[in-house]
């Protein structure tokens, strides 16, 4: 159990998929517009990547050698697919948020990195474990960015003005730059800066 | 667990079991036959509900651009108590068919086919969609026998593809109550800013052609050189997103000039369509 833990927390943090794996930046810069879309995206990501680590993980006795990328992908886009159309059917306003960037979840390097990385060489609950941990840290990421740019970008949470538009008759003059998608560059560059200085501490710290 | 399950340190052991070529064959078919088989069942199971969706979505837009403005709600009331009626119209002549049911035209098929198409010579092709259907659906919305508002559905290329919405028209069919843009697929985050409601807020209250029936609409960045009374013809377009913004600019102009509503509307104006 202590391993699941391990499993599951390591990829937060210490080996987030964003900042240190620099894995499935694209999808990163498009959907931190706001919180909302960040969150369903990683609800999104997580499913895939729970189900393809799993069913992955799972045929890896049989998944024959020369051909691994090619089932890992047919495996993923499947049930990208799927997940689109689930989201298009129960959710149709969610789908007209994230448009192309649910089908773009086929290209996200996270997902085929995970299974080839992990779920290949791994048993079904420790790559279920990885695949939870890395949507985690994926969600995390894209929480932070997403809570920046669109608090400081339209003074909003959730869609909620929190800060009073000085258009409107408030104070608060929304940072429009953080609205466009350059700022998503500049974050999330600011996120690997960081995670990079505070990893080379520790490294340093430790004997 | 299982032989497997190694530290992650091993991680990327030695290849999966005895590899020979029809095993490899039969196994990736395999995959691949489990997987079209999901594909195709949600897909097909699922296709209903999506229908369902988007019908809901079209009709709640039209409701949407009829509300959105204080103006007009106290324009039309609680839209609740409006008529909402489907007609279809006949562009050429812009007399309404009495005879046609609005609910069984297909728009984008309608379009396409030789038959209850045309075809746009070039310059005339603002929009740039190259046929055209003669028979377009519209909806008009009424209240207490009064038309408030008609709404007529429009389309164009923007930047990279097809660009479709409904033009809402007051009673005089000259002013825009609103726009709305239903499906588009345009660059995500730059073109796509043209349904967010920041820019189509600018639309309402634009009027589309001057005293003396020139058309006068557009959407323009620069706006230097403009006529003293320009500002209620012309809408702001979006840095960055400009292909996309004159798009809908184009298209706005082309349907409601004389290849598209120009004649019905001015029927509606002149009092002949009530």
């Amino acid at each position: 159990m202590s391993r699941f833990i391990q499993t599951l927390t390591r990829p937060v943090l210490e080996d987030n998929p964003i900042t240190v794996q620099l894995l499935g930046l694209c999808s990163a810069l498009a959907v931190t517009k706001s919180l909302e879309t960040a969150f369903a995206m990683s609800a999104a990501v997580a499913a895939v990547l729970v189900g393809s680590n799993a069913v992955i993980s799972l045929l890896r006795g049989v998944i024959p050698h020369p051909t691994r990328l090619v089932v890992q992908i047919t495996i993923i886009a499947s049930m990208v697919i799927v997940t689109d159309q689930l989201i298009a059917a129960f959710a149709p306003e969610l789908s007209r948020q994230l448009s192309i960037f649910v089908s773009l979840i086929i290209t996200n390097c996270i997902i085929l990195g995970r299974a080839e990385a992990f779920a290949m060489t791994h048993g079904v609950t420790e790559s279920i474990a990885d695949a939870l941990g890395n949507a985690l840290g994926y969600l995390l990421l894209l929480t932070c960015v997403g809570a920046i740019r669109e608090l400081l970008g339209r003074g909003a949470l959730f869609g909620h003005q929190l800060l009073p538009l000085a258009r409107e008759g408030g104070w608060f003059q929304p940072l429009e730059i953080l609205h466009l998608p350059p700022a998503g560059f500049f974050l999330i560059a600011l996120f690997i800066g960081l995670s990079s200085v505070l990893r080379n501490r520790s490294a340093k710290a430790a004997p | 667990m299982s032989e497997h399950a190694t530290t992650g340190a091993s991680g990327r052991g030695p290849p999966s079991p005895r590899s020979t070529t029809l095993r490899t064959i039969t196994v990736t078919l395999f995959v691949c036959l489990a997987c079209s088989m999901l594909v195709s069942i949600s897909t097909v199971v699922l296709r209903p509900i999506q229908r369902e969706n988007q019908r809901q979505a079209r009709e709640a837009q039209i409701a949407a651009i009829l509300t959105r403005e204080p103006a007009l709600r106290e324009l039309l009331g609680d839209v609740n108590t409006a008529t909402l009626e489907s007609r279809v119209v006949e562009l050429v002549s812009g007399t309404i068919m009495e005879d046609m049911d609005a609910a069984a035209l297909d728009p984008v098929r309608s379009a396409r086919e030789p038959e209850s198409s045309r075809e746009l010579p070039a310059e005339r092709d603002l929009a740039r969609i190259q046929r055209q259907a003669r028979h377009v659906a519209v909806t008009f919305v009424r209240r207490e026998g009064t038309l408030h508002a008609i709404v007529v559905p429009i389309y164009g290329r923007g930047y990279g593809s097809i660009i479709r919405g409904s033009l809402a028209l007051a009673g005089d069919a000259n002013t825009i109550i609103g726009l709305a843009i239903s499906e588009h697929g345009e660059t995500p985050g730059i073109g796509s800013e043209i349904t967010e409601p920041e820019w189509t807020g600018l639309w309402p209250g634009k009027k589309l052609r001057d005293d003396k029936g020139q058309l006068r609409i557009h959407v323009a960045l620069d706006e230097t050189s403009a006529a003293a009374d320009d500002a209620e013809f012309h809408v702001d377009g979006i840095s960055g997103a400009t292909k996309s913004c004159d798009g809908v600019g184009n298209m706005v102009r082309f349907w409601v000039g004389e290849d598209g509503f120009g004649p019905f509307l001015g029927r509606v104006g002149g009092g002949e369509i009530r």
